[in-house]
């Protein structure tokens, strides 16, 4: 693939504010508000069946909410009340399987926005940015072949050719790479990624996998059941997770009951200075943070009930004595044997959650 | 997925023109009822509480279950062996022994009775039917011992049932559904057809119906007995559609793989004799019937009165195919694209006359052109008319099913590449829709074609079709008169219907 640049004419800021939409009786989204920086590539992440993609066609202007506002740069595209038609948006949009037109060659798809309607192009300029984009997403000799001719990821990226031809202001990707082989799909979410990067292009992908959203997102909104459950760069919501489900479903967690009282919180491994209010809590222990045998002799006794093995190192699954699990992510050479006693603390990095 | 759809409100373009689709095709039915109540409520009970409509019903029945019987009993064996054994031509035999389908089954009552004048009664008509509606049986049957899971022959030749009537049997009882719902599909064609009970003067209803129209012109008479008729059809028709891909549930996931195949060994030989003897009284005969009386003595019928009837054939059918896929294209359109409750409603009333035999609809017709259309009674309008609510439902099924593949995102990456809702429907819909439009086409135009009663009934006065001509010659045992329209529809409808409904 080539370093030459295809820039979009600017790249635009997406803004929702307090948007909501149901079908039915069904609240799918409620009062979702987020920011989409210009030129960034922002990751919607949340488990199945909770709004993402209903977010995307809101934002893409296919249904309208009802109530809230959606603004592309600072201009009210989408409320309850109007509706600019998404011909007339200037969003590209890349479907879960590439959704490429199967009686047209991969050159007619990528043509298909600039041959005809709001971006058409004339003649030269058309075949000129078909070459471009062919060269682009790397797909070249290939442009004769139907839909049906070429592979899971050369499709993926016809159709993010497609999306860019017209030059958008702002590609909205929904789950892209769900479909492909789980060997090919880190590979091509990078080289897709890196496209839109090189193109500055704004980017709001939705996806349900928490890895593919911290590795490939500068910014992420977290929705769980139609709200925003917290948003942020990926190390913002992975160290500091607002709440005990955004820190179970983003990574590996431990989550301990706690007592806040008098300055401190207590939990089963031990206690840490607090200042907020006090109370039940629920700490969150990151299993890359739990020390088996802590040298200062600190930690709490525990059992052995699970091992795994995974080359490069292993976990632990310990049971405390106050009948608690908690998972220590270990060197192999630490990897206990079921049964074992062992002690377990921590490398003192821990979050009070509010419960 | 569902949730999303229910809020797309459906387009006023397609509803309104859809749903005068659905009214007019349930206005025969709706004039039917009318033309029945002409003598009184207390008429209607009267008919229906005589012994001639219990004898009536009772031969029907009688009929219906003796075809289905046999149906099932070609059916299964045959699709059996064309799907799990590794017989020599197999996939030969998998599109031969759909064929008969495409055969009028007037034309092949024509030929058995030309032969066998003794046959007439019922077993004429159920040696004729059972020929011309076991590939009901045989389509789904394939279809499901295809998904089937190969483990079971493999278990059951470990269990040592390696007979091949046991293997057929407990291949059978893995795929009930597929042979109920293919039983039901022969009750209702038995109880619809016209052409080969007229053919064999046996008194099921299509043919007393007729007869109560002809002979005494008693339209309240013949309008009750359609309309229990209609019952009985509506009713065939819901239980089919009820237990209609049940035993999906039950197949393999590994229909990817290649199906083992039974090997046959010696049992080869019975299973290629038994394919040859249904080809052989199925296809073979009729066309080897019509040749002969082609060949044989001479005929005054030349080459222009043959050309004539091609002609009003393929004149009224061709019109009829036009009108009937337009007036489908709504309904069609709004049943495959926008799944919702009124969309679906409206598909299921034109699909009332998927339920209706051709001579209720004739009838109800010549009622509607008698009384309220007079400018247009026996003039090619009305036939038109008829044409196009018998077969409504094959084209609005044909583009229901070609609209349901398309996804719907292509209209919405369409749209977001700066198409407007016209521009997505011309650069996307159409082209992916037009083959399917023209497939639907092409079968209500054979249909027409090969259509008998409507056609007997409202064709327009003075001219002639393939089908009409035909019938007036076997009418009066003239074969070899006959001999010229019957292998005119031959080439002309029942090679293309067979070459049609093999590619789809």
């Amino acid at each position: 693939m080539s370093s030459n640049d295809t820039s979009s004419p600017r790249a635009a800021t997406l803004d929702l504010i307090d948007v909501s939409k149901s079908f039915g009786d069904v609240d799918v989204l409620h009062d979702v508000s987020f920011c989409a920086p210009s030129g960034r590539v922002t990751a919607i992440l949340g488990p199945s069946g909770q709004g993402k993609t209903t977010l995307l066609r809101l934002i893409a202007g296919f249904d309208q909410p009802d109530a809230g506002r959606i603004l592309i740069d600072s201009s009210l595209v989408s409320d309850a009340h109007s509706v600019v038609p998404p011909d007339r948006r200037g969003i590209g949009y890349v479907p879960q399987d590439g959704a490429l037109f199967p009686h047209l060659s991969v050159e007619r798809n990528i043509a298909f926005g600039i041959s005809a309607g709001k971006f058409k192009m004339g003649h030269r300029e058309q075949s000129r940015r078909i070459e471009e984009l062919v060269h682009l997403v790397g797909l070249e000799g290939l442009g004769e072949r139907r839909p049906g001719e070429i592979s899971g990821g050369q499709r993926q990226r016809v159709a993010l050719a497609r999306a860019l031809a017209p030059s958008p202001r702002l590609v909205l990707l929904d789950e892209p790479f769900s479909a492909l082989d789980a060997s090919m799909r880190h590979d091509i979410s990078q080289e897709v990624i890196s496209i839109l990067r090189r193109t500055g292009t704004t980017t709001i992908m939705v996806t349900h996998d928490q890895q593919e959203a911290m590795s490939i997102a500068d910014h992420v909104v977290v929705l769980l059941e139609g709200r925003v459950a917290q948003q942020g760069s990926p190390s913002e919501i992975y160290d500091s997770p607002a709440c005990a489900r955004v820190a179970r479903f983003i990574g590996d967690a431990n989550l301990l009951s706690a007592l806040a009282h008098d300055g401190v919180v207590e939990h089963a491994l031990g206690a840490e200075p607090w200042s907020g209010p006090s109370g039940q809590a629920t700490i969150l222990l990151r299993p890359e943070h739990m020390v088996l045998d802590p040298k200062d002799g600190s930690g709490r006794i525990g059992v052995v009930e699970g091992r795994s093995y995974f080359g490069h190192d292993g976990t632990l699954v310990v049971r405390l004595a106050n009948g608690e699990l908690v998972t220590l992510r270990v060197p192999t050479s630490q990897l206990a044997d079921i049964g074992d006693n062992v002690r377990v603390g921590y490398d003192g990095t821990m979050r009070v959650l509010p419960n | 997925m569902r949730t999303r759809d229910r809020e797309r409100s459906l387009p006023a373009a397609l509803v309104i023109p859809a749903l005068l689709a659905a009214l007019a095709s349930l206005f025969p039915l709706l004039y039917l009822i009318d033309v029945a109540l002409d003598r009184g409520a207390a008429y209607i009970w009267d008919e229906l509480w005589r012994r001639r409509t219990f004898d009536l019903i009772g031969r029907s029945v009688a009929l219906a279950t003796a075809v289905t019987i046999a149906s099932v009993m070609i059916a299964v064996p045959s699709a059996w062996i064309v799907t799990r054994t590794d017989l020599f031509g197999r996939r030969v035999w998998r599109v031969v022994l759909a064929l008969p389908l495409a055969i009028p089954s007037y034309l092949s009552a024509f030929a058995w009775i030309s032969w066998k004048p003794q046959l007439a009664g019922f077993w004429g008509a159920l040696l004729v039917l059972t020929l011309a509606s076991y590939p009901y049986v045989y389509l789904p049957v394939s279809a499901a011992f295809r998904r089937l899971d190969p483990a079971l022959d493999e278990l059951a030749f470990i269990h040592g049932r390696n007979s091949i009537l046991r293997l057929i049997a407990l291949s059978a009882s893995q795929v009930r559904s597929s042979i109920a719902a293919g039983s039901l599909l022969v009750a209702l064609y038995v109880l619809s057809d016209f052409g080969a009970v007229a053919t064999m003067r046996f008194d099921a209803f299509t043919w007393v119906i007729y007869g109560a129209y002809r002979a005494g012109f008693n339209p309240s008479r013949a309008a009750v007995l359609a309309l229990l008729l209609v019952i009985i059809a509506i009713a065939l028709v819901a239980a089919e559609s009820s237990v209609r891909g049940r035993d999906v549930q039950t197949m393999t996931t590994r229909s990817a793989d290649p199906i083992p195949r039974v090997n046959l060994r010696s049992g080869g030989w019975s299973a290629q004799i038994f394919l040859v003897g249904v080809g052989a009284i199925s296809l073979a005969f009729p066309i080897w019937r019509v040749l002969v009386w082609v060949t044989g003595s001479g005929t005054d019928e030349g080459f222009r009165s043959v050309a004539n009837a091609l002609w009003g054939s393929i004149r009224y059918s061709a019109v009829a195919a036009v009108v009937t896929v337009l007036v489908a294209l709504p309904v069609g359109i709004l049943a495959g694209r926008y799944k919702t409750r009124s969309a679906t409603l409206i598909e299921r009333s034109t699909y009332v006359t998927h339920a209706l035999p051709g001579v209720v609809i004739a009838i109800s017709m010549v009622f509607i052109g008698v009384r309220l259309m007079t400018p247009i009674y026996l003039k090619a309008p009305l036939l038109v008319l008829a044409y196009v609510a018998l077969f409504l439902p094959v084209a609005v099924g044909g583009i229901r099913s070609i609209v349901s593949q398309i996804p719907r995102e292509l209209d919405d990456v369409a749209r977001s590449l700066g198409s407007t809702p016209m521009q997505s429907v011309r650069r996307v819909s159409i082209p992916l829709i037009a083959p399917g439009i023209a497939a639907s086409f092409a079968l209500v135009l054979l249909a027409a074609m090969k259509e008998l009663p409507v056609t007997m009934l409202l064709r327009p006065t003075g001219s002639d079709t393939l089908a009409t001509r035909l019938w007036n010659f076997t009418s009066i045992s003239d074969y070899a008169g006959a001999g010229p329209y019957a292998l005119a529809l031959i080439i002309f409808v029942a090679i293309p219907t067979a070459v049609a409904t093999s590619r789809s």
